[in-house]
Parts: structure tokens; C-alpha cells; sequence
């Protein structure tokens, strides 16, 4: 069953027609990845399904109902949150507070709960629980942003570019953990343009060009594609 | 250099002393400044001392605005005077009792707090500072010019001291105790209110506000109720002070006292409630100290702010969280605990 559906979306920035009508659909416990070079659109869709970019046009369905006029308060309630491009971690923030504005709509017992299954998943979170956001390296703060979206209780947790700025080795410990993850019940959307390690991570795969979507089909596939392979892997 | 790591090393020892020992330390300064109105019979001294109380209320409602979500407002004397002024009128026009009037100072600056912000806190930066440094100046105007409503530049006189179950505190002593309660509600208010989810939501929109929308929180609404909350106390602290000091005149509530207000949090430190108690006090009492230069005052002010941004652009006490340095000291002692016992077991 599809948990999220997007049908023809479209996204303009004053003249500048950033989405030319994208549709795709995500099904519950999957990883789908998004894959694009720089200005293909890949961080305007992830926006506009969040309701932080107003949509031109297009419908957004989420678990079967009609989200394309939320706001996007109301879209993190209902359990989709994206971790945004650039981490955007509070830097004057402890961890611990970083972590519990995930969980901005939670109680506070909840919330202890949750802690501690994000402290599972990055045990280093825990070792720099008082620690200020911005003392962290870039990969614990990516754990972090990825832990602050995890504080939300998604349903659909949508990573915009979680490898950017980091370390092989870091990208692919983050990446390891997309499969435990998904085990807590998360969907996940990985828009990246490290289009390898996406694919290897994901079960499904869509390549977006410059506002549309060119081609859609299994990782597996997409990772032998000639053209995709030709255009993004090198 | 070296001076300098010794000034800082001594700064972080007296920092995490005062953390460690938070509770008896309060008590004491609790202690003193309950204990002081009887230590005195000095008019002028309690009466410095009550000014220093309401100038920290409003420092507080200020520091919610400017501290914690990060937007310079110049209202804080509009407020105080919209508070004074209705609070006045209320008690000496529409015959309500003492704290009824206060109640009724504290809605209408709200009201006004809530007219300034449905529009301009829509928008993020300057926008509100320029607003308010407008509206301020607006309500000067008004209070100097709407002669049969505020008596103009012949100001209030004779506005009835507060009372409460029919007794009337007209006494300085009396009022101090009052200052200190209403500032001790305000305090454990807006500490409280910085502490909840609320708090939370109010800093994370100052540090990065697009980061807090995609957490989902509704950063309009969030500025909104907080300026409100403001303006509340502002215009509650302003009713008191009116029926306190009996005579009000519109130069009391002039842009430039507002400027005062940013001053003393600056100095004091942004975003900090131990630092605007610091930053009130310390530049309530200077000009005092000051008075027969009293027209060089703001020369002096400004002269403190450009070496504060200098050497210490978070203020005094910015950004310090003592319950963050003393959960670390005891993080720290017992990481080192264990070292120690391991040692111990290696002999």
C-alpha cells in the first residue's frame, strides 16, 4: 500500500519553474532514494512536500489523505519530517535539547522513551548529551539531525543529503544504520547526490532532471543502468 | 595575555563556585534583599532599591523579546507607559480598586502588544525594531496630546497608592515588598516559561528559523504570543509603578527610556535572567551614582556598550547556563572518580 503518493507536483520560485509536474509513490517500510545533480529539484520537492515551499499545483496524498494545503506543522504532527539539507542543528543547543525539539509535539515521557532509543542508534549522542550542537564533528552532527527527525515518531523521515560534507567512512556508518532504521517502522527518502551509496542503500530509485522525473526503477537496477551509470556513478 | 588568562581563569572558578553552590547562594541574596527595607529607613535608598525591582520586571519582559527570540523591540516603555497610564485612568476615572487597575493596565498594553504583533511578526530582523521605535514615539505623542484623557504635559498627580483589601501601602517599605513579590512572580514565570517546550521553541526560532519550521513549529504564532506575554508584564509593572510613584508624565515612557531598557539587558547579557537582574541593577544604581553628570549619562552608556561588544558581546552573563556548568563539573568529577578508582585498583 502506498503511504505516500505525489501526483504532478509542480513548484515555481517567481519565474523560475523548479518542479515541472513530479509524481511518485512511496510504499510503507521502504527506502526509496532520490537522485539528481545539483538544481534538478531534489530539495524542492522534499520542501514542498513538507508545506515549507508553497506548491503550484499538484496533489500530495499521505496515508490516504489529502495533505497538499497543510501547513507543515500539522504535516510533522501527522508523522513526516524531513532532516534538512545542510544538518541544521542548533549550534546553542545541548544535544539533549536539540533532541527534544524533535519531539516538539510529544510528552515528555515520550520523549524520555525516545531518547533513549535515539541514544541506542548513536550511542555518541549520549556521550554528548551536554554538550553545545556546535561542538560536534559533522558526522555526530548529522546523527544528530538524523536522531532530532527520529525524536518526531515519523512514519516517513525524508534525509535531504545526510552525506554531505562528510568522511567515506562516516557516510557509510550513517548509511549502515538506514536498515535499523527502517526496522523501527520508518519510511525513508533519501534525496542524495553520492548517487552510489544512495542506491546501495535504497530499495527503489528515482532520477530527476531538471524539474521532472527521467527515470524510476529498483536500486539494483538503477546501479547498472548505462545512462544513470554514464550521468551520476562515473 | 598572561593578565588576561589569569582574569579568565578567575572568571570560571567564580562562574562554577556559584554554580556548585546555587541554593545557599540564592538564600543568602534572598535573604539580604527581603531582609533590606528593614535595615534602612532611607527614602531614597528604598526607593532606588523599588526602582531597581521594576526595572528588572521590565528588563525580564524585555529579554523574552530581545534575549530569547532574538528581535530588538524598542516598545518596552510604550508598554509601561500604555500600562501606567490605563491603570491610572482606571482607578482614578472608572473607580476600580487598586489591583484591579493594575489588571486592567496589564490588558490594555496587551491588547497593543497584540495589534503590533499580528502584522510585523510576520517578518523576521528589523522590521519589528523599526516598528516599535515608531509606535513608541506614537504613544508619547498620544499621551502628550489627547489632553482630556491624560492631562498632556501637566501628567497625572495625586494617583491613589496601592491597596489591597482596603489597606493602602502608601509606605516606601510597603512598595518595595510589593516590587519584590511582583518580580518574584515574574521571575519564576518567565524562568519556567524559557524552561517548557514553549522556551525551547522560542530559541530554536532565534537561532535558526527555517530549521524550526521544518520541526514543525509555528513560528508566527510563537513570536506573537511571546510579544503579547511581553507586553503584559510591561503594561502590569507600569500600572504599579504609576499608583507607586503617584505622578506620571508622558517623558517617563519616551523612545529613549526604551533604549535604556536594551542597554541594561545588553550590559547584562541576552537570553539570561540572572544577567538582566545584573545588567538592571548595576545601571539603575550607576546614574545614581552619577547624578551630577547626569546629562553625560548617555555618553556613558554608550561608551559601556561599545567596550561591552567589544570584549564581551554576549553581555555579562550571556548565554550562561549555571544548571548546563554544574551537570558538566559533575559529569567531570565523576569521569574522574573513576579514574581514580581505577588506579587505585592497578596498586
Amino acid at each position: 500500500m502506498s503511504i505516500l503518493s505525489v501526483k504532478d507536483l509542480k513548484v515555481h520560485y517567481g519565474g523560475i519553474q523548479a518542479l515541472r509536474g513530479v509524481s511518485l509513490e512511496v510504499d510503507e517500510g521502504e527506502i526509496i532514494t532520490l537522485i539528481g545533480a545539483n538544481g534538478a529539484g531534489k530539495s524542492t520537492l522534499m520542501n514542498s512536500i513538507m508545506g515549507i515551499v508553497p506548491k503550484a499545483a499538484g496533489t500530495v496524498v499521505y496515508r490516504g489523505e489529502d495533505i497538499t494545503k497543510k501547513e507543515t506543522r500539522q504535516i510533522v504532527k501527522g508523522g513526516m519530517i524531513l532532516a534538512p539539507e545542510g544538518r541544521h542543528i542548533f549550534p546553542g543547543f545541548t544535544v539533549k535539547d536539540n533532541l527534544l525539539l524533535g519531539g516538539y509535539y510529544e510528552s515528555a515521557a515520550e520523549n524520555e522513551k525516545e531518547l533513549e532509543t535515539v541514544f541506542r542508534l548513536f550511542p555518541i549522542l549520549k556521550e554528548r548529551i551536554h554538550q553545545m550542537g556546535g561542538t560536534l564533528s559533522g558526522g555526530e552532527q548529522q546523527m544528530l539531525a538524523v536522531g532530532r527527525a527520529l525524536m518526531a515518531h515519523p512514519k516517513i523521515m525524508m534525509l535531504d543529503e545526510p552525506s554531505l560534507g562528510l568522511a567515506p567512512l562516516v557516510i557509510a556508518d550513517i548509511f549502515n544504520l538506514f536498515g535499523r532504521i527502517r526496522e523501527m517502522g520508518v519510511t525513508i527518502i533519501l534525496v542524495e547526490q553520492n548517487a552510489r551509496m544512495a542506491l546501495k542503500a535504497a530499495d527503489r530509485g528515482y532520477v530527476i532532471e531538471s524539474g521532472r522525473i527521467v527515470t524510476e526503477d529498483t536500486a539494483d537496477n538503477l546501479l547498472h543502468s548505462d545512462a544513470v551509470v554514464k550521468a551520476y556513478l562515473g | 595575555m598572561k593578565k588576561n588568562s589569569v582574569l579568565k581563569k578567575a572568571w570560571t572558578g567564580l562562574v562554577e563556585f556559584v554554580a556548585m553552590h546555587q541554593i545557599p547562594i540564592m538564600a543568602v541574596l534572598i535573604l539580604l534583599v527581603i531582609a533590606f527595607p528593614f535595615m534602612t529607613d532611607n527614602k531614597y535608598l528604598l526607593r532606588i532599591a523599588t526602582l531597581c525591582l521594576i526595572n528588572i520586571v521590565l528588563g525580564l519582559a524585555l529579554n523574552l523579546v530581545q534575549g530569547y527570540m532574538g528581535q530588538m523591540s524598542f516598545a518596552t516603555a510604550a508598554f509601561w507607559g500604555i500600562g501606567a497610564y490605563a491603570g491610572t485612568i482606571g482607578v482614578m476615572r472608572l473607580g476600580m480598586p487598586s489591583l484591579l487597575g493594575m489588571a486592567f493596565g496589564m490588558a490594555v498594553a496587551g491588547l497593543f502588544g497584540l495589534l503590533i504583533a499580528l502584522p510585523t511578526l510576520k517578518l523576521k530582523g528589523y522590521y519589528l525594531s523599526i516598528v516599535t521605535m515608531g509606535f513608541c514615539e506614537i504613544v508619547r505623542i498620544v499621551e502628550m496630546n489627547w489632553q482630556d484623557l491624560t492631562r498632556g504635559s501637566l501628567g497625572i498627580m495625586n494617583i491613589p497608592a496601592v491597596s489591597i483589601f482596603g489597606f493602602r501601602f502608601k509606605s516606601g517599605r510597603a512598595n518595595y515588598i510589593i516590587a519584590l513579590i511582583i518580580l518574584f512572580v515574574v521571575t519564576i514565570f518567565v524562568k519556567n516559561l524559557i524552561n517548557s517546550n514553549f522556551g525551547l521553541s522560542l530559541k530554536a526560532i532565534r537561532d535558526d528559523d527555517s530549521a524550526a519550521e521544518t520541526m514543525g513549529i509555528n513560528i508566527v504564532h510563537v513570536k506573537r504570543v511571546n510579544f503579547v506575554i511581553s507586553a503584559l508584564i510591561c503594561g502590569f509593572v507600569g500600572a504599579f509603578y504609576a499608583q507607586y510613584v503617584s505622578f506620571i508624565h508622558p517623558s517617563s515612557f519616551a523612545s529613549g527610556v526604551s533604549q535604556e531598557y536594551i542597554v541594561m539587558i545588553i550590559f547584562g547579557g541576552l537570553g539570561s535572567i540572572p544577567g538582566t537582574f545584573l545588567g538592571c541593577i548595576a545601571l539603575t544604581i550607576l546614574p545614581e551614582l552619577m547624578r551630577s553628570l547626569l546629562q553625560y549619562r548617555l555618553l556613558i552608556y554608550g561608551a559601556l556598550m561599545v567596550i561591552m561588544m567589544n570584549f564581551m558581546p554576549g553581555g555579562l552573563l550571556g548565554n550562561l547556563d549555571l544548571g548546563l556548568v554544574r551537570k558538566k563539573i559533575l559529569e567531570r568529577r565523576s569521569r574522574e572518580a573513576v579514574k581514580g578508582s581505577g588506579g587505585g585498583d592497578g596498586e
